[in-house]
């Protein structure tokens, strides 16, 4: 997947709906339940979890304007963005990147190889930012980065942007122009009681070019 | 819903759920703990996340804890009780925790130590209303300002007023009523002591200088055991919890502990343990049986059958103890076979009218039983048939009570006839009959007994089993929980000044002047007996009269009263006609009929007591027949009450943990406690001490503005009403609470209730205190035992060790009553008689009380506690009856009588006796169009016990005249509403 | 602290010693004295006051949260099995009322003081409790007993293995189960693993909570809430290791104390002393010397043991009642009730 550089505002790459998005070159992705063998360890009892990854596909396009990267995520899904009652969830989708070279993203990294995702759930007003060397060791980081979101519900379908600065790190994946890392995403069907390892997934890292 | 915005945990609001469509987080704290990411700090490397997931969390782990360790913080602690509220259970310890001003939560003390090493403790002592208290006092019911009514009585409008205005207007009622027909104008209706033991002092001496009417509480509410108080001449004779560690044999009866005695369950579970056995004689199979051993299923109102058959069987398997019941009991005296009435000297030589006979066992001749002491000069005879000559020269055929209620033992109440009767199984009248003749047994006769139309019966019937098994006077043996000493409250209603001034001997040397004025006319006469005329005359001064009296002539219940559908059909008149009969014969006077007949009631003063919700059918007969008399209905309250909708101002009073009180305690929990002013009360809430000074100031002021100076009181004497308010304070001595409760520690440790030199700083630093005696006051007699703090509590042991008489007829435990009016029911012996139709013929009864979660009614409208059952009424029927009438479980059902009818949701149960059913009862504006189920209740009293002109046939504060509430078994249909 | 990167779960459950409670419910009344301080002390924080930590509830009956027997989790066998969440309503719903509607606003007897469900804003059709005394059985023989619950602090935690967070550790200093209010990130896995549905979600928090007993109190050497205000005596807490405490007395030596739902295979750390019930009548109507609470009930509860544990009840009463004495009936008695809380027994006045 390729971010190309447009002149635009920042608040107009947070804009899902903007004319800017015309010129992305989106991507159909493919999602996939994740699989529950692989939190057997962590949580023998996810692991028992059936019927998730209700969304199967989710198309994804990326921008830049050279000081924040944006990735737009749209999938068709009915709409769950309240906590209802206590068994209810919401919608959710994250995208990840590698910290090192190597780190696997199907089980978000592994020790000595961390990821790094942005979440973004539907009934939080802002996104954030996750640090993990496997699925039991997710943490929550807070002030690392300006992470934002923008979504938008509309005709059956999530229209989410997510956008940070380009350049900074502090211990998060270093997104810059001119570069390439590796993307992954995941979406959450909050319906569909989907959360933690319960989810749709992309599958493992695909090359994320960030263009000058 | 604004109510639930109002209602709400907090006011933050909540930014994360669709309020609109789900309102369960409404009012909550809003995101507290969301994470954001403002900026992005200095790069770090990969090796930082490695870093963030490993060991270094150790200090956000603390961080977290301080989420629950932060609860566990408090500004201050203090002493805390519930004052009165569950009085013979009650007087808990309680720290109570202030946080921010606030009173955050509470929690027992337990502090109350066992009487010695060999008895189970009381603690922790301590209920669920009691541990959640906190919440009253910040719930959406508390009344925080004056409120001056501006709609229709009952419709909800108001204004707010400040404490001058409502106090003036009062004032000027009172002022009006005293002026326009003298004094029975003014009524306290029967204070409930759950105020504080200073505010019902305050009630009553308020009620004293006014020489207004308080009908009586504890008779009004029917707490008063009459089979009790006819059988021994008295009823207060209660034990300590710790009592049932020494029997083998516990019954428990016509009450229900699970719910009304939390704090002492215990007590019964551990004698259980111990070896004894628990029986619990119920129609239902009630909260408290999951602790028994054995359910006895009697049917509603039918338990004298089931305690005849006991003794049907214990006389009949000689298994009596005849020594006991020789000595304690009428039983062996002599009744004429030609006229029903016991033998006396005035038949037999023109002597004593109060002089009996009985058989001597071997001369087989007539000696005198001694009216002094209980002791018998030699074996008596029971059993037979003999003849004596009087002094007119006929000779007549007499037979001991015994063989009498033998006969009718034999005749009625086998266990096969008794079973039939009652609806207890023929096995288990059996086994207990003979278990009671073997064993320590003891009993807990709840007010079921005395809310039941027969209830006498059931306790006549109850006593005799335990006299003939010999089951009183001795450890582990006793009826109920129920002594006290309240000589604090008692004394402080009356007395003319302070104890250090010799208030305290003024009133000793008036009880003193009857004890001697009486031993001069009888010398076999006992304290007991002079106490009671003692009683009889402070009770008069107090304004306190026999409430049915009042009902029936003043609140329009001669209509139910009088009914003759409903009425025993074995009586040979109406209510009426025996009251006009007792009044004609001058058993009861104008002291006892205030307001007189032909006065009508105009101020109706209301202390945390809540007549639209106890007084049977009063939610009905008050709002149309009594309300519309009266030109002022005032409540001081703490909280609004169904009463309070109906008043024409309510004062708002402080409560529990804001204002210095003391608990009087029973003897179930024999401790006083103090409450300590733990945080101001809120608004413009006052001590309803202060309250009713203020009042009195008032009447003060506007007297002398109308140019008026004194009135006339029921005596034909004056009384000054600038007088007043410096009697009250007793010239500034009793100002506030604390002025009071300083007071009420001299006055317990003058009458000895109190160690010798126990001070209010030391009460004050212990927070509890046990009693030493039970005071000076009637309780002191009518237990029959001197209090030992280091032994549990049992009474009439006087009587049995020491032989001391009983202040009756006979002097003796009495079961025959040769009063005519008793002879013509077919009373005189205990018997069994079917509950009348009260109500009408429909087929279901009604039975209840006493709320799980609520003492009376001031905790039946608090959320946190509502939340803890259905938060609504229910009426539990059984399961069977509901798939019969078509109802099921949760659906709302129509309950009606020939009176009344209103709505209720049903809760289906197999442990509801088929044709019974259940309501603990519950606030009138909890209900439909505010028709509660107690507008079904009638309440009518038993017309026999207008009876006098018999020693123990009379009333004094808090003991006998007939009880409006008997609504035990009361008539109902239901259909599904 | 027993947090470990990776959440080992062998390291997360560890714990050296185990507190425990015994709960007799020969003596349990129904009283919700537990249930009031605990709620009172834990759960009215914002998204708390649905919770009932520690509950009390009529069985038969449904119990708390409504239907947590049926509501899955646990192990068979040792395999984790699938649970589900309950709902508000079944977690006791939160009543609201129309106080003022009633007092203030002049509608008269048009209004009634009535709950509505805080979920649904109509009137409530369940709620905590809300098939007290209800019981089961037929007439004559109708039974029922009083259940008091709270959190298993469980030897295996299903919440624990549950948590893919590594969130929920044991105390390793006592056993006492907690969840970490940093980690939890409200996925509520735990909530469905917990067969007795003892964890309950925090929905403003978004987090999980459970019953932490007392933890600030314990660490003063106060014995818990809901334990130490127990009127009816009905509670024993302390070390299971601690062969002074009753609670060991109760487990280890006599027996008499049985986990609830073993079979569930978490290792629960509260027991029960089983209801020895009232006497049943026969077909005839006539007494009979039997429990009317059948055994099969009982064993569906605590398991086969019950019927050896009634006997051992039964024969140490008679002891008691032949005036032999037994150290069992006295432990049950407890004549000085700080015996019964292991050595927690400092006043509550010690604060964090």
């Amino acid at each position: 997947m390729k971010a190309k550089r447009i002149d635009a505002s920042n608040d107009a790459l947070l804009d899902a709906a903007s004319p800017v998005w015309a010129g992305a070159e989106g991507e159909s992705v493919s999602m996939a339940p994740t699989p529950l063998m692989l939190v057997k360890e962590v949580s023998p009892f996810l692991a028992l979890s059936q019927d998730h990854g209700a969304v199967t596909s989710l198309r994804a396009a990326a921008l830049h304007n050279g000081g924040m990267l944006a990735i737009r995520l749209q999938w068709a899904a009915p709409k769950h963005d309240r906590i209802v009652d206590l068994d209810s969830f919401v919608d959710g989708a994250a995208v990840m990147f590698p910290v090192v070279r190597g780190a696997p993203a199907a089980t978000m990294g592994a020790r000595g190889k961390p990821t790094n995702a942005w979440y973004w759930k539907a009934n939080t007003p802002a996104p954030y930012e996750v640090v993990a060397e496997g699925f039991a060791s997710v943490q929550r980081l807070a002030g690392r980065s300006d992470l934002k979101a923008a979504a938008h519900y509309r005709d059956g379908q999530w229209n989410l942007v997510l956008g940070r600065s380009l350049g900074k790190a502090d211990g998060l994946v270093k997104l810059e122009a001119g570069g390439s890392t590796k993307i992954a995403f995941a979406v959450w069907s909050g319906g569909n009681s989907e959360r933690s390892g319960r989810k749709s997934f992309s599958g493992e890292f695909v090359d994320f070019e960030i263009l000058k | 819903m604004d109510e639930r915005v109002k209602t709400g945990a907090a006011a933050n609001g909540a930014s994360t759920v669709d309020a609109g469509r789900r309102n369960f987080l409404k009012g909550s704290g809003g995101l507290g703990l969301s994470l954001s990411l403002p900026s992005f700090a200095t790069a770090l490397a990969p090796g930082f996340v490695g870093e963030a997931l490993a060991g270094t969390k150790v200090p956000a782990y603390a961080k977290w804890e301080d989420i629950y360790r932060n609860e566990w913080k408090w500004d201050k602690v203090t002493w805390g009780s519930h004052l009165n509220i569950c009085w013979p259970q009650g007087s808990c310890k309680f720290y109570v925790y202030v946080r921010n001003g606030i009173v955050w939560r509470e929690e027992q003390a337990a502090q109350t130590a066992a009487c010695n090493a060999d008895y189970v403790d009381y603690n922790p002592l301590g209920c669920q209303k009691g541990a959640a208290f906190n919440n009253n006092l910040y719930g959406d019911e508390r009344i925080k300002y004056p409120l001056k009514r501006v709609g229709e009585r009952g419709e909800g409008k108001w204004k707010r007023v400040s404490w001058d205005e409502a106090t003036a207007d009062i004032a000027d009622a009172i002022i009006d009523g005293l002026e326009s027909q003298g004094s029975d104008a003014f009524i306290l209706d029967s204070p409930h002591v759950h105020a504080g033991s200073v505010a019902n002092s305050g009630g009553y001496r308020m009620t004293y200088l006014l020489d207004g009417v308080s009908p009586d509480n504890n008779v009004d509410i029917g707490d008063t055991y009459t089979g009790a108080f006819h059988t021994f001449g008295k009823m207060h004779m209660g034990y300590s919890a710790d009592n049932l560690l020494d029997s083998e044999l516990i019954f428990m009866t016509c009450s229900n502990w699970s719910y009304t005695y939390p704090t002492g369950y215990h007590f019964m579970t551990e004698a259980r343990y111990k070896g004894a056995e628990v029986v619990v004689v119920a129609p239902d199979f009630n909260p408290t049986t999951p602790g028994a051993d054995i359910h006895v299923p009697v049917k509603v109102g039918r338990d004298a059958a089931f305690w005849l058959g006991l003794c049907q069987v214990m006389i009949d398997e000689k298994l009596i103890d005849r020594q006991f019941v020789s000595e304690q009991t009428d039983l062996p005296l002599l009744v004429r076979s030609d006229t029903g009435k016991f033998l006396s000297a005035a038949d037999v030589d023109g002597g004593h009218a109060k002089q009996f006979y009985v058989i001597d066992e071997k001369t087989r001749a007539l000696r005198q039983a001694p009216r002094g002491t209980l002791r018998q000069d030699g074996p008596v005879a029971l059993e037979g048939t003999f003849s004596a000559k009087l002094h007119d020269g006929k000779t007549v055929e007499v037979r001991p009570v015994f063989q009498l209620m033998k006969d009718q033992l034999d005749k009625e109440f086998t266990p096969e006839k008794a079973s039939a009767k009652s609806g207890a199984p023929v096995s288990l009248i059996r086994e207990l009959g003979r278990k009671v003749a073997k064993k320590r047994t003891l009993s807990y006769i709840g007010f079921t007994a005395a809310k039941s139309y027969h209830g006498d019966l059931f306790e006549r019937s109850m006593y005799l089993a335990m006299a003939l098994s010999g089951n009183w006077g001795k450890p582990g043996t006793g009826f109920y929980s129920w002594a006290y000493a309240e000589d604090n409250m008692f004394f402080l209603a009356v007395m003319n000044k302070p104890t250090a001034q010799g208030g305290m001997n003024e009133m000793a040397e008036m009880q003193k002047s009857f004890h001697e004025r009486l031993k001069k006319e009888d010398p076999t006469s006992t304290d007991e007996m002079a106490d009671i005329e003692f009683t009889k005359a402070v009770t008069v001064a107090m304004g306190a009269v026999p409430p049915a009296m009042w009902l029936y002539n003043h609140a329009g219940y001669d209509q139910l009263y009088n009914n003759k559908a409903w009425a025993d059909p074995s009586l040979k008149t109406t209510f009426g006609g025996y009251l006009k009969e007792a009044i004609d014969k001058g058993w009861w006077t104008k002291d006892h009929l205030r307001p007189a007949p032909d006065k009508t009631p105009q101020v109706y003063m209301m202390i945390s007591h809540n007549p639209i919700r106890r007084k049977r059918s009063g939610a009905k007969l008050y709002p149309e027949v009594l309300f519309p008399k009266l030109k002022m209905i005032f409540a001081m309250e703490v909280r609004m009450s169904s009463s309070a909708m109906y008043a024409d101002i309510v004062l708002p009073c402080a409560w529990y943990y804001e204002k210095h009180e003391i608990t009087t305690p029973c003897s179930g929990n024999p401790f006083f406690t103090f409450v300590d002013r733990a945080v101001a009360p809120p608004g413009e809430c006052k001590e309803e001490w202060e309250g009713m000074a203020l009042i009195l100031k008032k009447v003060g002021e506007r007297a002398k503005a109308r140019g008026l100076t004194e009135f006339t009181d029921h005596y034909g004497k004056k009384r000054r009403y600038d007088e007043l308010y410096s009697k009250f304070v007793m010239d500034g001595h009793l100002l506030t609470n604390e002025d009071c409760v300083k007071e009420m520690v001299q006055i317990n440790v003058a009458a000895d209730v109190f160690p010798k030199g126990y001070t209010y700083e030391k009460l004050r630093k212990e927070g509890q205190v046990k009693f030493t005696s039970l005071g000076q006051s009637v309780a002191k007699y009518a237990c029959g035992n001197e209090y030992d703090p280091n032994k549990p509590f049992f009474p009439l042991r006087w009587h049995v060790d020491d032989r001391k008489v009983y202040p009756t007829h006979t002097r003796r435990a009495q079961f025959y009553f040769d009063h005519d009016w008793y002879l013509e029911a077919g009373e005189a012996l205990p018997t069994h008689k079917d509950p009348p139709m009260m109500g009408g013929d429909h087929p279901f009864q009604i039975t209840g009380g006493h709320p799980r979660v609520s003492i009376h009614s001031a905790h039946l409208t608090n959320a946190h506690l509502s939340r803890l059952h259905r938060g609504q009424p229910v009426m539990h029927m059984n399961d069977h009856d509901a798939v019969a009438l078509g109802i099921k479980d949760g659906e709302m059902a129509k309950v009606f009588n020939d009176f009344a009818s209103c709505q209720i949701m049903v809760r289906t149960a197999p442990n509801i006796q088929p044709k019974q059913c259940v309501v603990y009862f519950w606030e009138a504006y909890q209900y439909k169009d505010w028709k509660p189920y107690d507008i079904l209740l009638l309440g009518i009293p038993k017309a026999l016990h207008l009876a006098g002109g018999y020693e123990q046939f009379r009333y004094y504060y808090l003991n006998g005249s007939p009880a409006p509430a008997t609504d035990r078994g009361v008539r109902v249909s239901i259909e599904k509403a | 602290m027993a947090y470990v990167p990776g959440g080992s779960k062998k390291e997360l459950r560890k714990a050296d010693r185990q507190l425990a409670t015994v709960i007799d419910l020969n003596k349990c009344l129904g009283c919700q004295t537990c249930s009031v301080a605990c709620k009172n002390l834990w759960t009215k924080r914002p998204g708390t006051e649905h919770m009932r930590w520690a509950n009390v509830t009529t069985y038969p009956g449904k119990g708390y949260p409504r239907d947590y027997e049926k509501k899955g989790g646990g192990f068979r066998d040792g395999e984790p099995q699938p649970g589900k969440i309950p709902s508000v309503i079944d977690s006791g719903d939160n009543f609201q009322f129309n106080h003022n509607e009633v007092y203030y606003e002049g509608k008269g007897q048009s209004v009634r003081l009535h709950p509505v469900s805080n979920v649904t804003g109509k009137e409530p059709e369940w709620g905590y409790n809300w098939d007290e005394d209800q019981g089961g059985g037929q007439w004559p023989n109708p039974y029922f007993f009083y259940f008091a619950r709270m959190c298993n602090h469980c030897t295996k935690p299903a919440c624990l293995e549950a948590c893919p967070t590594g969130a929920i550790f044991k105390r390793e200093k006592d056993g006492i189960v907690l969840i970490d209010q940093d980690r939890c990130k409200g996925h509520r896995h735990c909530v469905e693993a917990c067969p007795y549905k003892a964890v309950y979600f925090n929905p403003v928090a978004q987090k999980s909570e459970k019953c932490i007993l007392c933890f600030p109190r314990i660490d003063k050497g106060i014995a818990n809430a809901c334990n130490r205000q127990c009127t009816g005596r009905v509670r024993a807490f302390g070390y299971l290791d601690d062969r002074d405490s009753q609670v060991h007395k109760l487990v280890a030596k006599w027996k008499v104390a049985l986990p609830l739902h073993a079979e569930y295979g978490t290792g629960p750390n509260v027991f029960y002393v089983p209801p020895m019930g009232a006497r049943g009548f026969g077909s005839d109507g006539e007494i009979t010397d039997g429990s009317r609470i059948p055994l099969d009930v009982l064993e569906g509860l605590f398991g086969p043991e019950v019927r050896r544990v009634l006997d051992v009840l039964r024969t140490e009463r008679a002891k008691m009642k032949a005036g032999q004495g037994s150290e069992l009936m006295d432990i049950l008695i407890s004549k000085k009730w700080t015996d019964r809380f292991g050595g927690f027994t400092n006043d509550p006045l010690t604060q964090s």
